[in-house]
């Protein structure tokens, strides 16, 4: 199953505003970590230091409610607001801890990814109770209010 | 840092085109308004502070990879 994304291996998603804490870096890929499936290190084109550990929203929350504002639907080449199920990647950033606890996601600005054109964009969910500091424990469906 | 006192309803300009309005005051948190032209992003500080943390992740601690371990095993065996 590979739910993570359908995106052709070795795809570049193009960040046109970049990503929030590293804004001159636009061109990223996914790569898979066999270890630790299903997370995906999105790691920056130019400079292969810079990877970010992130998992598709679905295995987290498989009730996720995705809002994508006009503006970012226009910005990214949507033909509509996009729904999690349908064509659209959705990513949450994990942030893990070095001094244990347990790793914790990004639930309120998720990274989203056109497969069609690979425009991507961190967006977030405002007006949402989605919390950016989201506790993995185990699957949560439903997991949305926190702050 | 510029620091000014505004109340509730009142706004500032930052340069010419970008507006923040103080919406509402509340106990330990204030509401604001942004209006800017769209070519001006604008996200949370920790929004950027999360990605740069999740960036800094040190995969040769053991217990980042037995807690991440942990997690993704039980989101695995909940799909089976």
């Amino acid at each position: 199953m590979n739910q993570s994304h359908d995106l052709p291996e070795g795809s570049v998603l193009l960040f046109p505003e970049g990503l929030p804490g590293f804004e001159t870096a636009r061109q990223f890929v996914l790569l898979r970590h066999e270890e630790f499936e299903p997370m995906l290190l999105l790691q920056n084109v130019e400079d292969h230091t810079l990877s970010v550990p992130v998992i598709p929203a679905q295995f987290v929350d498989s009730g996720y409610k995705l809002q994508v504002p006009a503006s970012d639907v226009e910005l990214l080449g949507f033909a509509e607001p996009p729904r999690l199920g349908g064509d659209v990647v959705c990513l949450l950033v994990l942030v893990l801890a070095g001094q244990g606890g347990a790793p914790k996601c990004n639930l309120f600005a998720p990274i989203v990814i056109n497969p069609a054109n690979l425009h991507a964009k961190q967006i977030m969910q405002i007006g949402s109770s989605y919390s950016s500091l989201f506790p993995l424990t185990g699957p949560a469906s439903g997991a949305s209010p926190g702050g | 840092m510029l620091v000014f006192r505004r109340q509730p309803g009142e706004s500032f300009l930052i340069g010419d085109d970008v507006e923040v309005r103080i919406l509402q005051v509340g106990r330990g948190y204030v509401k604001i308004g942004v209006i800017a032209p769209r070519e001006v992003g604008i996200i949370r500080s920790e929004i950027a502070g999360l990605n740069r943390e999740a960036a800094a992740t040190d995969w040769s601690n053991p217990r980042v990879a037995e807690m991440l371990r942990k997690f993704l095993d039980s989101i695995k065996s909940s799909r089976r």
